[in-house]
């Protein structure tokens, strides 16, 4: 039974703050009943109005990148022959014999049909749209390095960015920085992603406990982010195999912070519908503070 | 206000000319200005910058910090060779300046950015030895002296190859307590657990930043704060990493400071013998650099006073507030021994050697460092380039000056040699090669025989066109150290010399220094092909796709060996599956298209011509290729089209000349 995709989002400036520098993108298609979608969520960093540039670089060039992955297909994910090769951190997809096409054929089919596309195995359909999924967040933080190099005023900005990409019942998530993704199951809301930031190190070093970290001092720093001067960035992958009632929450530190794990998960089971839920989500943020922008994404899959 | 280029600034011990700047913090930045009564000789001089964004505490704090740098270096009497000497501070327009002993050279975190990979871990080595001896003395201090900000942009490598612990800027102090925006971690990525944490930093809180420095530096990815590498991590980066070394980073990276080594004296005795280790692979020893097991109790080796004459110092440190609390430096054991690293270039020799066996400095018992310039056994050397007739005049040129500093506040003064080596690198940066072979003999006349002289030289001489004499330059750098960047530099200069030969046993050379540098198989394929060693070249390029799998360039030389063996069905594969790797390279295109004129199909040919004219448009060759192209097809007036168009590019065109004729 394929699974539909329900989903909403929302950016709210918060109690504290002046202007909004996250950013968050949406956007679902459905093929064949089979439905996929991008979910993107940045928050940027860098004053002058440059946090809300990065962010909103991060969110274009990620979601454009991986626009043409859901474009129309057959039933089984496919492979475009034409366009770019990977590249940079591939080297491995391209010593695995299993993931090498002759290239004769590969070529003989570009002249014949510029649209001609080649089934693959599970395997190689996994390694590959964590691959595109990849490419596509460093290709953001190079673009926001680019900025930076170019507006000398905005220099050193950066985003953080934590990103999902749905291919039918596969989920593909990524995250740089301390934004998150949670999934709901059974009714239990769990962190997939690992912040990139100081506290979360501390927490691991056992320097402090978990709930410090939402009063440390040193919470709003992290390791890991877009752009911020350095082009490379190292992005962490995750893969989840959806099910029907599973829920996705895409949200920047100024949700997690503000209102804790428990809560975000009592939300969300009892409010079905997702644009209530954010909704809901931002209000007990800003009720309880709101020292951030809060940013959210949900998605929910149902029973197609 | 921060300073401008040409501003004056006048201090107690001298007047100062602003020449560009160096280096910026939060909170300050770092210029490099020249001494208007010794033009030429240059100093570094920091500035406390107003910072309107800033907090008045912060402003204070910062303002502390700079007084207490000022206070240590020029009361406390602190110097050691490894961190510049103070020169002077004063007051001026309301602003505090700090006058300190300029550095040249490029920091490490340059040197990374450049590379853009893992650095040699020889060199590593050798740089944080040279560290771990500066951080030794300051740790000594009483009460110790803790760095705090130790990472790759505050380690200066110096034209001389040695390592020096500098500061530039002056870091905006994290502000606690208040909520701000997401930042980035920054250099605090090196910083200790403690540090970070709650616990009270000592001695081994820089044990753990060189720790996490070596390893950016060995690995070329930032360490994840606060996390200590597991075994093989850093070879999962660079295969090539001794599991010693790797060892040794591990245990300074440890979370808990008691599993760290105690003392940097204790560090350094590791590293050295992890670098005794690299030079003796034959003898495979188990002995990992287990040095660090015994606790607080410094059982090092001597102290070898690294080279470097006249500096006196100070340095970018806080002393913690509470020294009680800090653990007593480890004492080093003053046992005499004979001295068996090299002052000159580091090499660690057999003991009781009287010569260091890379470049025959004589070696010394006991701490006394070897004066470079005038160490009489250098003066012989076989370096034979070039005609060492010119050194007369280029020492009239540049009156020698006193080599030792000749007043207290001229300590740090420059030298003639290190003048003209000063000068050869601006020469160089602004392109007056001429310039920088002159300043390059003068140094070495001067007794400055040293691997970076010789590679400045040598560089200088290859943009000349010099090949042959920049080949014998860089062959003597190798000589003094071979490094694989010399050895690689050497291998060119022959190869664009013609000297094929020679080439080859260079990259031979190189490729035994760094087996998976995919360059150099590159290189040596090349070499081969033009030797017409086909089989062997078809190898290297192989070996280059191997360990650089998106090779193009390897890729189009496997396409062309192919050729050369009329296999062009198997070329033409070979230029496709370039093209796939790098769509954008008209080189690719056009060797495609020779291959399809050579299979007889002019029309795929014409094709791939034009492809190549499309991305490089202004390529006479390329154009005589299409006018061949569409000559074969039989289309006149195309073909005399493309031929005009080459002729355009380049009058000069003999091919284009002729064929038009032919027309």
């Amino acid at each position: 039974m394929p699974l539909h995709l329900m989903a909403a989002s929302k950016s709210d400036v918060g109690r504290q703050r002046e202007q909004n520098e996250d950013a968050c993108y949406m956007h679902i298609v459905v093929n064949d009943q089979k439905s996929s979608g991008i979910f993107i969520v940045a928050d940027g960093m860098g004053g002058y109005h440059a946090g809300e540039i990065a962010s909103q670089i991060a969110v274009n060039t990620i979601s454009s990148a991986l626009q043409n992955i859901l474009g129309p297909t057959s039933s089984q994910p496919t492979i475009r022959l034409k366009g770019k090769r990977q590249r940079g951190r591939g080297n491995q997809a391209n010593t695995d014999p299993a993931k090498t096409r002759p290239l004769s054929t590969e070529l003989a089919s570009e002249e014949n049909d510029a649209n001609a596309t080649l089934q693959l195995g599970e395997s190689f359909i996994l390694e590959h749209y964590s691959e595109r999924l990849r490419q596509a967040i460093e290709e953001a933080s190079e673009a926001i390095v680019k900025y930076g190099e170019d507006h000398r005023e905005a220099k050193g900005l950066g985003s953080t960015v934590t990103a999902a990409l749905v291919i039918g019942d596969q989920a593909f998530i990524a995250n740089v920085g301390d934004s998150r993704t949670y999934l709901l199951r059974d009714g239990k809301l769990t962190r997939v992603t690992t912040d990139h930031s100081l506290v979360e190190r501390l927490v691991e070093a056992g320097q402090i406990d978990r709930e410090e970290v939402y009063d440390h001092p040193s919470r709003n720093l992290i390791y890991r982010s877009l752009g911020a001067g350095k082009s490379e960035v190292e992005v962490d992958i995750f893969t989840e195999k959806l099910r029907a009632g599973d829920a996705l929450l895409l949200c920047c530190d100024g949700l997690w912070e503000m209102v804790k794990d428990a809560q975000m998960e009592s939300i969300i089971n009892e409010v079905q519908d997702p644009v209530e839920a954010c909704d809901l989500l931002i209000q007990r943020a800003n009720e309880n503070g709101g020292e951030d922008n809060i940013t959210v994404v949900l998605l929910r899959c149902v029973e197609g | 206000m921060a300073l401008q280029i040409g501003d004056m600034l006048n201090g107690r011990y001298g007047r100062y000319r602003i020449v560009r700047r160096l280096g910026e913090g939060g909170m300050g930045s770092v210029y490099q200005a020249e001494d208007l009564a010794h033009p030429g000789v240059y100093w570094a001089v920091k500035e406390l910058l107003d910072d309107s964004t800033a907090s008045p505490e912060d402003v204070e704090w910062a303002r502390d910090r700079f007084e207490a740098e000022i206070k240590l270096m020029r009361d406390e009497g602190l110097h050691h060779p490894r961190m510049p000497a103070y020169r002077d501070d004063f007051v001026q327009g309301q602003h505090r300046f700090l006058v300190m002993e300029y550095i040249p050279g490029t920091n490490l975190e340059e040197r990374q950015e450049r590379l853009h990979g893992p650095l040699p871990e020889r060199e590593v080595l050798r740089w944080m030895i040279d560290i771990c001896d500066v951080l030794d003395y300051l740790h000594r201090q009483k009460p110790p002296i803790i760095v705090r900000d130790l990472k790759p942009a505050n380690i200066m490598i110096t034209p001389d190859d040695e390592a020096r612990l500098i500061d530039f800027g002056i870091a905006r102090r994290y502000k606690p307590g208040q909520r701000t925006n997401t930042e980035n971690l920054g250099t605090m990525t090196y910083a200790s657990p403690e540090h970070l944490g709650r616990t009270q930093t000592d001695q081994r809180s820089d044990i753990y930043s060189l720790g996490a420095t070596m390893y950016h530096l060995l690995t070329n990815h930032e360490p994840t704060p606060l996390e200590t590498p597991f075994t093989g991590k850093m070879r999962q980066y660079q295969s090539m990493l001794s599991a010693n070394t790797e060892a040794a980073v591990i245990q300074a990276m440890q979370i808990d400071p008691a599993r760290r080594f105690q003392s940097a004296a204790q560090m350094r005795d590791a590293l050295r013998q992890c670098l005794q280790l690299l030079d003796r692979p034959a003898q495979p020893s188990k002995a990992a650099p287990k040095a660090a097991t015994t606790r607080g109790n410094g059982n090092a080796a001597p102290v070898v006073l690294p080279r470097g004459a006249a500096a006196t110092v100070v340095t970018p440190a806080v002393r913690p507030a509470k020294p009680a609390s800090a653990a007593p430096a480890p004492a080093a054991s003053s046992m005499p021994q004979m001295d068996t690293i090299c002052p000159h270039c580091g090499f660690v020799n057999r003991q009781g050697a009287r010569f260091c066996a890379q470049d025959g400095t004589p070696l010394r018992p006991g701490l006394v460092p070897a004066t470079p310039a005038s160490a009489p056994g250098v003066g012989a050397r076989s370096y034979t380039g070039y005609g060492a007739g010119t050194t007369p005049a280029a020492r009239a040129a540049y009156p020698m000056q006193a080599a030792t500093a000749t007043s207290p506040s001229l300590a740090g003064a420059v030298t003639t040699a290190e003048l003209s080596i000063q000068k050869a690198n601006e020469a160089f940066l602004a392109r007056q090669y001429q310039r920088v072979v002159h300043e390059c003999e003068v140094a070495i006349s001067q007794g400055r025989q040293t691997y970076d002289v010789y590679l400045l030289l040598g560089r200088a001489l290859s943009e000349q066109g010099r090949q042959q004499e920049a080949a014998a330059a860089f062959a003597e750098a190798v000589r003094l150290r071979p490094t694989l960047e010399a050895v690689k530099l050497e291998g060119a200069a022959w190869q664009n010399s013609g000297q094929l030969n020679q080439a080859q046993i260079a990259y031979t050379r190189a490729r035994q220094l760094d087996p998976q540098d995919a360059e150099v198989s590159y290189h040596l394929g090349q070499v081969c092909y033009d030797l017409r060693q086909f089989a062997q070249a078809e190898g290297e390029f192989e070996a280059a796709l191997k360990l650089r799998p998106n090779y193009a360039d390897a890729q189009i030389a496997l396409g062309r060996v192919q050729a050369a063996r009329g296999h062009w069905d198997a070329a033409a594969e070979a230029y496709q599956r370039a093209i796939s790797m790098d769509p954008k390279s008209g080189t690719a295109y056009l060797e495609l298209g020779n291959a399809q004129l050579a299979l007889q199909r002019p029309r795929d040919a014409v094709r791939s011509f034009e492809q190549a004219a499309k991305l490089t448009p202004d390529s006479d060759v390329i154009q005589v290729a299409l006018g061949m192209g569409w000559h074969a097809i039989g289309n006149r007036k195309k073909a005399k089209l493309a031929l005009q168009r080459a002729q355009e590019i380049n009058p000069g065109n003999a091919e284009a000349k002729r064929l038009l004729k032919q027309l």
